[in-house]
């Protein structure tokens, strides 16, 4: 059983959608027990920082989330929360799980950087619908070029799993990455 | 690097596919999601629902259509008609939609591109926009606003759209290719993403709205529900012109 969190960031849907096309029994919740009690947790989102943030604290998931030991896999703004800062409207104190900041893409080209990009390191191309990046570091497992700018795509530390792109909208390679974690679970 | 996206554009009336000649003549061809899983298959990078009917009849978007797809896609869907409100809005993003486009209510209430923008992100915002020359026109193209386009679409920007879907009306069903100079143009204004779209009748239209203007996408019609060529055939036809694609 994998716990999709439901905190107000818009989403959510797409990942249960997912899981039900992998055959993988999912739930959407924030309960601080169903999420305890599932073999994996997944942390979805789409909207800003500071408001995810501020979800997950008035939902008092944050210490739930920082004590987790079971895999977890972050999605977009789900990604961006493991980090420890995000400076989207503000600066923002993250999950902290992961080392780094979250800023805004240093390039001149088109912000939303939207649409599909290449991971460099699998070589194959993954949905991006993002305007700010968490920093390039030692976590970073793999990345996209936009510009000139290495931007992590997937991050990771222990068994905590951080995806910039949409797995979930990213065709069949999303569904072998999805695939992949799920195995772990 | 990022990819030029081919987006097929599924026109929907009474819950069936539908594509209008100039808006106008219209001929169905079928299921909506068994034609979008159809464009997943062959390398369709996205695809867009639009509700057609839903402006000038007040009719609401097919949300159990939404559902549906949304549940058997997994590519990103857009989808727009009717959409007047904030809660529609919401509506639709929770049927699963990925993006919700907005066109008639965006000129008659500009600032629900800046509420929508705050309150979902403006990734999820897209604004179309009906054109022809310098006019900007609403209600499927049977209504002048009196906007200049490149103002507009500057103005949509600075509100909190994340793409413009930029449509010809001149273009539009007639297959004679897109309007290059007009999308160059809405290109070359915005620092968002630009879909082209009308007039696309052979996959040389897709080759040169890419290599002519500095558009990210193209919506596609007709060329793919009569079955002329195949999403794939184009993505063959951008790599041998030297157009950055996603290929499965």
């Amino acid at each position: 059983m994998i716990a999709i969190i439901d905190y107000n960031v818009g989403n959510v849907k797409s990942v249960l959608n997912a899981c039900k096309r992998l055959g993988v029994t999912a739930v959407l919740t924030n309960s601080a027990d169903e999420i305890v009690a599932a073999d994996g947790v997944i942390l979805p989102g789409v909207g800003s920082f500071g408001v995810a943030m501020k979800n997950l604290e008035k939902l008092g998931l944050i210490s739930v989330l920082r004590e987790y030991k079971k895999p977890m896999l972050g999605i977009c703004l789900g990604m961006q929360i493991l980090f420890e800062r995000g400076f989207e409207g503000g600066e923002f104190e993250g999950l902290g799980l992961i080392k780094g900041d979250v800023k805004l893409i240093p390039t001149e080209q088109k912000l939303p950087h939207m649409g599909w990009n290449t991971l460099e390191k699998r070589d194959g191309d993954v949905y991006f619908v993002h305007s700010y990046m968490a920093d390039y570091n030692e976590h970073t497992l793999d990345y996209c070029l936009y510009g000139d700018v290495k931007i992590p795509a997937i991050v990771g530390r222990g068994n905590v799993l951080g995806c910039q792109f949409h797995p979930e909208k990213s065709g069949k390679i999303g569904e072998e990455i999805l695939k992949e974690w799920v195995a772990l679970v | 690097m990022l990819k030029k996206r081919i987006i097929p554009c599924l026109d929907i009336m009474d819950g069936k596919v539908v594509k209008g000649v100039n808006f106008v003549d219209l001929v169905d061809v079928g299921d909506p999601v068994a034609i979008a899983m159809e464009y997943e298959k062959q390398c369709a990078d996205e695809v867009v629902f639009l509700d057609i009917t839903a402006s000038h009849e007040k009719r609401r978007t097919i949300y159990d259509l939404i559902e549906r797809a949304a549940a058997n896609l997994s590519i990103p869907l857009t989808v727009g008609g009717g959409i007047r409100t904030i809660d529609d809005f919401r509506r639709a993003l929770a049927c699963g939609a990925d993006k919700v486009s907005i066109n008639s209510s965006a000129v008659a209430n500009p600032n629900l591109i800046a509420e929508a923008s705050a309150e979902f992100g403006k990734q999820c915002v897209v604004v179309a926009v009906d054109a022809r020359g310098d006019d900007v026109y609403i209600k499927g193209g049977r209504e002048k606003t009196g906007l200049d386009l490149i103002e507009w679409v500057t103005t949509c920007e600075k509100l909190g759209a994340g793409e413009i879907l930029l449509t010809s009306m001149v273009g539009d069903g007639t297959q004679n290719g897109y309007d290059i100079e007009m999308t160059k143009k809405v290109a070359e204004s915005v620092n968002i993403p630009v879909i082209a779209s009308g007039g696309c009748g052979k996959i040389g239209d897709i080759i040169d709205v890419f290599k002519q203007t500095n558009c990210d996408a193209a919506l596609v019609a007709s060329l793919f529900h009569y079955g002329m060529a195949t999403v794939d055939d184009v993505k063959i036809k951008m790599k041998e012109a030297g157009i950055s694609c996603r290929r499965v």
